[in-house]
């Protein structure tokens, strides 16, 4: 009877500390919601430095950036690896040009912005403390802290007082490494903006959408990519690349979903099953071999999986 | 019918003939290898009774647990997962692959070019090869 009682118990503490963890979450300190707020009317110009670690490669550009509202250029200084590149929004598409090809990649966008996806991430209620940020670019910051649920400090938000600007973010992994960061060295939130800033005109230009990019490189691996159409709601591919790894080369594409990035990893048909991490999902067809990585809320991963010809 | 009417008639010759054949009739005493072979009926009956209350006593915690166990996976875990084999140096390539991504998305950054300039990675390819597609 006893050995009953303690069962009994111990489910009604589970049921209990799961729906304590189902509960609300905390809402967001109210800096991290203005600067949330503010992204889509606020103008400014400036220059930022990204740093992006790529396995033990640390890769650092300086950029230049206007904005006005949803609409967004950048381009780079001369002597940068990217001299000649340009990239313009205008809330819904992203066009960039690759001066050495001529060439034009566009992409659809969603909402991410250059503060990248932090009303999805805020929306899923992480743990936030705040403190003084010191100044950046000159201006007075409040920092936010972002953490996991373990207490683990996963990003770094220095918001402008006065304007609720991101001016600088760090990206951190589950080691507290650094992983990304970008930050504005020079901002000015009145800046002249004339017309034909948001957009590209180079004579002879090609076009080439990142849907057409992906078959391009599925013909160059001999393989036909499975893609996902570009009408499908709240779905969009943003990247795409040619893996190697030591099974041999594999196509690599990112969707952003509302429940964050998606990776779509496709290899040829007449290769091994591919080994893939908790979590995803794999599938194989005539013409490839499948797998799919990413956050699975909603069953996002198995609906996606399902648009892209697997079967049930 | 008296006591003594009952006795004269318990006196006749019929009704001794029939206590003689009662008395001479063989007495049987209980088998031992009968007793013994019941006490082995009713040992083994107590020993699955007992066996059936230990198992009861272990599967009905263990489902009760198997039962909390389901109810906090479903509460915790919005969405099962469906896994397929795990682990590996590919597994860890996939996954680092998708963190990379990720982490330029955040950034604002697009893939970055695998090449020194130029479109990530293509042969040479022309407008016509993009209609062909």
């Amino acid at each position: 009877m006893k050995l009953r009682v303690v069962v009994s118990g111990v489910l009604l503490a589970v049921t209990g500390l799961a729906i304590s963890q189902a509960a609300p979450e905390r809402p967001a300190p109210e800096i991290v919601q203005k600067m949330i707020r503010a992204f889509p009317v606020i103008k400014l110009a400036g220059t930022r430095i990204v740093e992006v670690r790529e396995g033990p490669r640390l890769i650092s550009n300086r950029e230049f950036v206007l904005k006005d509202g949803r609409f967004l250029r950048t381009w780079f200084p001369a002597g940068s690896p990217r001299e000649g590149e340009v990239v313009v929004e205008d809330g819904r598409t992203r066009r960039h040009f690759f001066p050495s090809d001529n060439r034009i990649l566009i992409t659809q966008i969603g909402k991410e912005f250059f503060g990248g996806n932090l009303a999805r991430l805020v929306r899923r209620g992480p743990g936030f403390e705040t403190k003084e940020g010191g100044e950046i670019a000159g201006r007075p910051t409040t920092l936010a802290l972002m953490k996991d649920p373990r207490g683990n400090v996963r990003q770094k938000l220095w918001i402008d007082k006065r304007t609720f600007a991101l001016l600088k973010r760090e990206i951190y992994d589950e080691a507290g490494g650094r992983q990304g960061s970008f930050e504005f060295t020079q901002v000015d939130f009145s800046p002249t903006i004339r017309t034909g800033d948001f957009v590209i005109r180079k004579a002879g230009a090609q076009e080439i959408t990142i849907q057409d990019l992906a078959r391009l490189m599925g013909r160059q691996m001999r393989i036909e990519a499975k893609v996902l159409p570009p009408d499908l709601p709240d779905v969009g591919l943003r990247s795409v690349r040619i893996l190697q790894l030591p099974r041999g080369q594999v196509l690599h594409q990112t969707y952003e979903t509302p429940e964050g990035p998606v990776s779509l990893f496709q290899a040829p048909a007449d290769a091994n099953d591919m080994r893939i991490p908790p979590g995803a999902v794999r599938w194989r067809d005539g013409k490839g071999r499948y797998a799919l990585v990413g956050p699975n809320q909603g069953q996002r991963l198995q609906r996606l999986a399902r648009a892209l010809g697997k079967p049930d | 019918m008296n006591q003594h009417d009952l006795e004269e008639r318990l006196n006749q010759p019929g009704q001794q003939a029939v206590q003689k054949l009662v008395r001479e009739l063989p007495e049987e005493e209980l088998s031992l290898a009968w007793r013994s072979e019941l006490n082995q009926k009713l040992l083994a009956q107590t020993a699955q009774k007992a066996q059936r209350t230990l198992w009861s006593w272990l599967w009905k915690p263990t489902a009760g647990l198997a039962v909390a166990g389901a109810l906090a996976g479903v509460l915790f875990l919005k969405a099962a997962p469906v896994t397929g084999p795990t682990s590996g140096e590919e597994a860890q390539a996939l996954l680092a692959a998708h963190e990379q991504s990720s982490l330029l998305l955040s950034l604002g950054q697009t893939t970055a070019p695998a090449g020194e300039d130029g479109l990530p990675s293509v042969d040479e390819w022309t407008q016509e090869d993009v209609t062909q597609l």
